[in-house]
C-alpha cells in the first residue's frame, strides 16, 4: 500500500440493533434481554463477544418509549461518579463495561445505590463485564453479592462455523460480498476476535473502494499484506 | 414530553444515528428529553455532566435534526432535571454552579418486600431473627442497641427492613429512618459544607427508630464518630430504638472509636452465619412460589448444592432458571438446571492459553512441555501435540500462525493437525475420551 492514498478512517459504527447482532450460541441471553419487563440482568463475555452492541440495541430498543440511559463505565470513569446522577429515576438502564470501576470505592457505592434503586423502583436493566461477579477483582462485597442475586449470562465466543457465518454476513452489512474462500482464509490467518476480524473487514472495505475492486482472495491476501510466499 | 413532541423527538434520534456514533446516540442523546416552548427547545439532561457535553457538543446537531423533522429552526436550551437526585453524593466542582444540598429527607425507602414472613429461617439465621421480631414488637425496650452482623448477602438488610415494616406496620405515624452509613456520611460532608449540620442533626435525632446499614463505612471517619456518638446517646436516652448492620463483629472494626464499640455491646450483638444445605433449599423453594416457578424439592437440593455462598446468589440462579424455562417452555429438570447454571458457576469462565493448554496436555500424557515444541515426530509425541494444537484452535482466538508459532511450527502443521484429531474423535475411541477428559479439564 506505500505511497498510495489511504482513505480516512471515518467510517461511523453502524447503530446496533438486535437485528445485526450474531447470536449463534447466545441466543438464551439475547432472547432475555428482549424479554424482560422489569428487573435485572448480568452479562459477561471477553471482550469482542458482543456487549456493548447488545446493550446498545435493549438501550435502542426500549427508547423513545420511554426515557433509557446508557453508561458506558470504561468512558465514564474518569468523570466521578456524578455522571450517573440523574438516573436512578429511568425505567431503562444499561450500564456497560462495570470492570472499569471494579477498584473504586466511592463508584462502588454509587453503583449500590444506583441498583437499589432501580430495584424498588422496577425499572429493566442490564450490566455487562469481562468475567462473572464473583470473578470480579477489586468490587465491594456488597455490590458483588448484588449483582450475583441477578440473573448471569456468559456471552461465548462463537465457534469456527458461526464465525465464517457471521464474517460474511458483516461484510455484506456493509455492501461487501465476501467469498467462501476468503472468508475461510482470514479465519485461519487472523486472530479470531470480533474486534481484529472487523477491523480487517473495515480495511478491505476502504481498500475496495479505493481500488474499486470487488473482494477475491488473491485481493484479500494482497490487501492484509499477508499472502504467503 | 407531550405525545406529538415526543414523536417528533423520535424522529430526531433516528436522524441524528446518520450524524453521530451509536456510542453517542447511546450515551448522550437518547437519556435527553424535550419540550418545545414557542421560542426554543427545552432539553433535559439527567445530570450536569450530560449537559455540559450536550451542550459543548450536540446543540448544534440537535438544532439541525429538530430542523429537519419538525421544519421549525429553533435555539437549543439544555439544561438539567431539577429533581434530579444526587447518587454519587460527592456534588459538583465549584466552578460549575450552585450545588444542591443532599437531601436527607429523602433516604433510601424501605423495601415491603422484606419482612419477617418473607424471611426464610434456619439455623444459621434463627436467633438473629429472634432477636430483632422482639425489637420489633418493643422497640427501644430490651435489645438496644440491636447489631446484626454477617457478611455480604446473608440476609442482614432484609431483617432490618423486616424490623422498619413492623414498626410502621404497628403505627403508620412512626418516624422510622433507614440510611446507610456510607449515605449518612456523604450527607453529613453536605450539610457542614452547606451549614445546615443543626437540620441534619434534628433530623436524625428526632427519629423514632434508626436504622443504619452498613456502619463498617464508619471506619476512619472520625467526625462522623462523633456525630453518631451524639445522635446515639439522644436517641438512646430517649429510649428510641436503634438498629446497625456490620459485615463484621464490631470490636474487630479497626478505626472505630472505643466509645461506639462499648456503646454497641449496650445492646445485643447478633450473627447471620451462610444458610446450610437445607436453609438454602426451603429458599429457593420459597422464591420459587415467589416467581411463580414450579421447582422440584430434587433440583432446589441439585442447586443448593452448587451455589453455596450466599443467598442473593441463590436468588440470581433462580432467576437465570425462570429465564431459561419463559424462553425454552421447558421444565425444570436437573439436566436443565446445569445446563442453566453454567453461567453462575465461577469456574467456568476460566481464561484458557496456549501455555495451559500446553501444560495440561503434556500432564495429562505425562511428558514435558518442552517436547511439545521439539520437533520430534514419534507418534507418542506428535499425538499429544496435534490434540494441544487443535484444543488451540478450538479453546482461544488465536490465529493458525499464531498456534503454530507457540509450538514453534508452520500453521500448516496446525491445520494438518486440526483435521487429523477431527477425523480420529470419530474412529478412534481413545483419542476420543482424552479429548474430551482434556476438554473438561480445561474449561471447568
Amino acid at each position: 500500500m506505500k505511497g498510495e492514498q489511504i482513505p480516512l478512517s471515518v467510517q461511523l459504527r453502524s447503530s446496533a440493533s438486535f437485528d445485526t447482532y450474531y447470536a449463534g450460541p447466545n441466543q438464551a441471553a439475547v432472547n432475555a434481554l428482549r424479554e424482560s419487563s422489569r428487573g435485572g440482568l448480568f452479562l459477561y463475555g471477553a471482550a469482542g463477544s458482543g456487549k456493548t452492541h447488545l446493550l446498545q440495541a435493549a438501550v435502542r430498543e426500549a427508547a423513545p418509549g420511554v426515557r433509557a440511559g446508557y453508561l458506558p463505565l470504561r468512558e465514564l470513569v474518569q468523570r466521578g461518579a456524578e455522571a450517573v446522577d440523574g438516573y436512578a429515576g429511568y425505567p431503562m438502564l444499561c450500564i456497560d463495561d462495570l470492570d472499569a470501576i471494579a477498584d473504586d470505592t466511592q463508584w462502588n457505592h454509587t453503583l449500590i445505590r444506583l441498583l437499589d434503586r432501580l430495584r424498588t423502583e422496577g425499572a429493566r436493566w442490564c450490566v455487562s463485564a469481562a468475567a462473572a461477579p464473583e470473578r470480579l477483582g477489586g468490587l465491594l462485597p456488597d455490590l458483588r453479592t448484588r449483582l450475583s442475586a441477578l440473573p448471569l449470562f456468559a456471552l461465548r465466543a462463537l465457534g469456527d462455523d458461526d464465525r465464517h457465518q457471521w464474517l460474511r454476513r458483516s461484510a455484506h452489512q456493509r455492501g461487501l460480498e465476501l467469498p467462501d474462500d476468503a472468508a475461510r482464509w482470514l479465519l485461519n490467518h487472523l486472530p479470531r476476535d470480533t474486534g481484529n476480524l472487523l477491523a480487517a473487514i473495515e480495511e478491505l472495505d476502504r481498500a475496495s473502494l479505493r481500488d474499486k475492486r470487488r473482494l477475491t482472495l488473491a485481493f484479500v491476501q494482497r490487501t492484509l499484506g499477508l499472502r504467503p510466499q | 414530553m407531550s405525545i406529538p413532541e415526543f414523536d417528533t423527538w423520535a424522529r430526531c434520534v433516528d436522524w441524528l444515528e446518520g450524524e453521530l456514533s451509536g456510542q453517542d446516540v447511546s450515551t448522550w442523546i437518547r437519556p435527553l428529553s424535550v419540550k418545545r416552548l414557542p421560542d426554543r427547545l427545552l432539553v433535559t439532561a439527567p445530570n450536569r455532566m450530560v449537559m455540559e457535553r450536550v451542550r459543548a457538543d450536540f446543540v448544534l446537531s440537535i438544532q439541525r435534526a429538530w430542523l429537519a423533522c419538525d421544519g421549525a429552526d429553533l435555539p437549543v436550551e439544555v439544561s438539567t432535571a431539577t429533581e434530579a437526585r444526587s447518587l454519587s453524593g460527592a456534588g459538583s466542582s465549584p466552578t460549575s454552579g450552585p450545588i444542591e444540598p443532599e437531601r436527607w429527607t429523602q433516604n433510601g425507602k424501605l423495601d415491603p418486600r422484606y419482612t419477617f414472613d418473607s424471611f426464610i429461617q434456619g439455623k444459621s439465621n434463627s436467633q438473629a431473627r429472634a432477636a430483632c421480631q422482639h425489637v420489633a414488637e418493643s422497640p427501644g425496650v430490651a435489645y438496644n442497641p440491636l447489631l446484626i452482623y454477617g457478611a455480604s448477602g446473608l440476609g442482614k438488610t432484609h431483617l432490618m427492613h423486616a424490623i422498619g415494616n413492623a414498626l410502621l406496620a404497628r403505627s403508620a405515624r412512626a418516624r422510622v429512618v433507614y440510611v446507610g452509613a456510607e449515605q449518612w456520611v456523604n450527607q453529613f460532608v453536605a450539610a457542614l459544607r452547606h451549614n445546615n449540620t443543626e437540620e441534619f442533626k434534628s433530623f436524625y435525632r428526632s427519629a423514632d427508630a434508626l436504622l443504619i446499614d452498613d456502619i463498617h463505612f464508619f471506619a476512619g471517619k472520625a467526625v462522623n464518630q462523633e456525630e453518631f456518638f451524639h445522635t446515639f446517646n439522644t436517641l438512646m436516652d430517649g429510649r428510641k430504638q436503634i438498629v446497625l448492620t456490620c459485615d463484621r463483629f464490631p470490636k474487630e472494626l479497626d478505626r472505630l472509636d472505643d466509645r461506639l464499640k462499648s456503646r454497641f455491646s449496650w445492646g445485643l450483638t447478633v450473627s447471620v452465619e451462610p444458610p446450610d444445605l437445607e436453609t438454602r433449599v426451603a429458599i429457593l423453594l420459597a422464591k420459587a412460589e415467589q416467581f411463580h416457578l414450579s421447582l422440584s424439592t430434587e433440583v432446589a437440593f441439585f442447586v443448593a448444592q452448587h451455589i453455596r455462598s450466599n443467598v442473593r446468589e441463590l436468588e440470581g440462579s433462580l432467576l437465570r432458571l425462570a429465564a431459561g424455562v419463559r424462553l425454552q417452555g421447558e421444565t425444570i429438570s436437573i439436566e436443565f438446571a446445569r445446563h442453566s447454571l453454567r453461567d453462575m458457576l465461577a469456574h467456568y469462565e476460566r481464561l484458557v492459553t496456549i501455555d495451559n493448554i500446553m501444560g495440561t496436555v503434556s500432564k495429562y500424557y505425562n511428558i514435558q512441555m518442552k517436547e511439545l515444541r521439539s520437533p520430534r515426530r514419534n507418534r507418542s509425541l506428535a499425538r499429544p501435540r496435534q490434540i494441544a494444537m487443535s484444543l488451540a484452535r478450538e479453546l482461544t482466538q488465536h490465529s493458525l500462525p499464531e498456534i503454530g508459532a507457540a509450538f514453534e511450527k508452520d500453521h500448516t502443521t496446525v491445520l494438518h493437525a486440526c483435521r487429523t484429531i477431527a477425523k480420529l474423535r470419530e474412529e478412534d475411541q481413545r483419542v476420543r475420551e482424552d479429548y474430551e477428559n482434556l476438554l473438561r479439564q480445561l474449561s471447568f
